[in-house]
């Protein structure tokens, strides 16, 4: 592993290579180093570092959300309804019910980051475990584990979804629910790939032989070495998630009415598009551009640890 | 060949139990008692009973999920709580209006990527390979719902080109020119996500391809440009048709938003109404219908993929 960064890292230029050309391989530098390559690699992508760094504001901004606007995001103003973008003191407008439609931006950030990211956190640690699980011990545990998850791919991903939802009910925590259910399957199959190539390293043989129990095994040596391809394909579930989640609370199976969405937020300007035909641009901007650097940033991110 | 296909479909039989397993599942996590939805408030307590008797509802689960699925096989899904009707009959009524939307936006999306992605990939600093980089990216991150109401705002209620809504325009008589002009806006935004992902599953196909080997020896010997491209035309098949097979789960997935902003009638619609009127039946017997057609078209894909390439029959014929 440390002898391929090494190596790739070598050509880049001098900053990279500087550091491990004077110590070669000291095993207590390790972890540090790697860490360091994937970050300038990372970063060496433009695109990727741009991402990064919009989301990282986007953050920011979610949680300070009271500070960066005068408005409640609630109450609304019926005097003035539907100003265009630019109109005096709503730089961004306002909606059908007069409400400023940043302070909805801003405030909505947190749920419709919320929506995105929790169901594809979750679903990595139910789903890598599975994977992690089946694909080290084989054998029957590996074909109960993945015949029972097969059967969902036979459910399109957001059909399932939505009619989960529309099953167990609306709301935010039902939403990451069923997402967490429609990531699962696929996050394990690969964890499942990837956990097996490492069952069979002379290193694991080893640790089984000198008595290390399979528990202790999956946690020192193969946690570590499945950790960067589940990443990899957990960062491009990133930008599905966005558009998943901001998509059922379209239909109207995230968050209860006043709650400020993304989503939500273009279900009920859609009502006014023939009075103001592009009123609608805003909120759905700002999925399109977060689902966008979730997935270059992924790319950015599978690119840096040459996963593919 | 026959045998494989007979390998693959007997492979479909546990999928597809296993797919009534969850649906019937999922029947048991809607809240409340069935009973209530069907009966009125003022309903004694005896007609309670009746009723759960009669629905089969008071014998233990798995007598209820054998019954349900002799049902099914019968092509009894039950009965609309709204609309008083069979759901398979609502369901293929509306059914022929999503197969005509979904081939509709799945052929403009497939040919708009196939054209894009082999030129990208023949001429890579070509503006049709920035334009498949844009495609590629964008179109996975397009929120299509988004899109359908900007394409709204712009086409029907700014310039009035096109029809916002539905299917034909209403009191008038069936036309070709009529339905392609409310096809146009639901097709763009059903097919939106399957550009982008074509275009880059095309792109790397050709890409991939162009630089092996036979690709070489056919110019060393000569050949004209059309027929290495017809070449590596049928190299590339298998992974463009495993991916078109896949991305009709998209498609259908997609025909629920797509179908409920232009109002068109099709299966999306009816479980989108549903949804929205908790007619559960109606939702059930949906993603019955939708995830056995899936099932059943990456089935026939997987086949048609033996029919290409040679390989995967004789694999097969190895591990048996």
């Amino acid at each position: 592993m440390n002898v391929r960064l090494l190596k790739k890292a070598a050509p880049d230029g001098a900053a990279a290579a500087a550091p491990p050309g004077g110590k070669p391989a000291a095993p207590a530098l390790e972890a540090p180093r790697r860490e360091a390559t994937f970050l300038s690699r990372l970063f060496r992508n433009k695109l990727a570092a741009v991402s990064g760094i919009y989301l990282v504001l986007l953050c920011i901004g979610a949680i300070f959300a009271d500070q960066l606007t005068p408005y409640d995001p609630l109450q609304g103003n019926l005097r003035e309804r539907m100003q265009p973008i630019g109109a005096p003191g709503h730089f961004l407008g306002t909606d059908e019910q007069g409400r400023d439609i940043w302070a909805r931006i801003i405030f909505g950030a947190r749920m419709s980051l919320t929506a995105a990211l929790a169901p594809v956190a979750a679903g990595t640690l139910i789903g890598g475990a599975l994977g992690i699980v089946s694909g080290y011990f084989g054998g029957r545990v590996e074909t109960a584990i993945m015949r029972m998850l097969d059967v969902f791919y036979a459910f399109p991903a957001v059909l399932f979804a939505i009619a989960l939802a529309a099953i167990i009910g609306t709301g935010l925590f039902t939403m990451i629910l069923c997402m967490t259910l429609v990531f699962i399957p696929p996050i394990a199959r690969v964890a499942m790939t990837a956990a097996k190539k490492v069952a069979h390293m002379e290193y694991v043989e080893a640790a089984k032989t000198s008595g290390a129990g399979p528990l202790s095994i999956i946690f020192r040596h193969v946690l570590r070495n499945v950790f960067s391809p589940i990443l990899v394909y957990a960062s491009t579930l990133l930008g599905v998630s966005m558009l998943m989640a901001s998509g059922l609370s379209f239909l109207g199976l995230g968050v209860s009415p006043p709650a400020p969405e993304w989503g939500f937020m273009l279900n009920s300007l859609k009502d006014v598009i023939f009075l103001k035909p592009l009123i609608t641009f805003v909120p759905g901007f700002f999925i399109f551009i977060t689902s966008l650097a979730f997935n270059l940033l992924g790319d950015g991110i599978r690119d840096a640890l040459n996963e593919r | 060949m026959l045998r494989y296909a007979a390998y693959r479909v007997m492979l479909l039989v546990p999928i597809l139990l296993g797919v009534t397993l969850v649906v019937f599942g999922l029947n048991q996590m809607i809240p409340g008692d069935p009973v209530d939805f069907l009966l009125d408030a003022d309903a004694t307590p005896a007609d309670r009973e009746y009723l759960r008797a009669y629905l089969g509802l008071d014998r233990p689960l798995p007598m209820q999920y054998f019954t349900w699925l002799g049902n099914l096989l019968e092509g009894d899904f039950g009965r609309s709580f709204i609309k008083q009707r069979a759901v398979l009959d609502l369901i293929l009524e509306s059914f022929a209006n999503t197969l005509i939307l979904i081939l509709a936006g799945g052929t403009l999306a497939i040919v708009v990527a196939l054209v894009i992605g082999i030129l990208s990939a023949l001429y890579p600093r070509s503006p049709a390979a920035m334009l498949a980089n844009v495609l590629g990216i964008s179109g996975v991150s397009l929120p299509n719902f988004w899109v359908a109401l900007l394409l709204i705002g712009l086409f029907s209620v700014t310039l009035g080109w096109l029809p916002a809504s539905g299917m034909r325009t209403t009191g008038s008589d069936f036309s070709l020119g009529d339905l392609a002009a409310h096809i146009i806006l639901p097709a763009i935004t059903v097919g939106l996500t399957t550009v982008g992902t074509m275009t880059r599953i095309v792109r790397a196909a050709f890409a991939d391809l162009l630089k092996q080997d036979f690709v070489l020896a056919l110019k060393a010997k000569g050949s004209v440009r059309r027929s290495i491209l017809a070449h590596v035309f049928k190299n590339a098949l298998p992974p463009i048709l495993t991916v078109a097979g896949l991305e009709i789960g998209s498609l259908l997935g997609g025909s629920v938003i797509t179908e409920s902003i232009f109002s068109w009638p099709g299966v999306g619609k009816l479980m989108y109404d549903a949804i929205t009127q908790r007619d559960y039946p109606v939702i059930q017997g949906g993603i019955l219908f939708v995830s056995f057609l899936f099932v059943s078209v990456n089935v026939l894909v997987d086949v048609l993929h033996g029919c290409v390439d040679p390989r995967i029959r004789k694999s097969l014929r190895g591990a048996t």
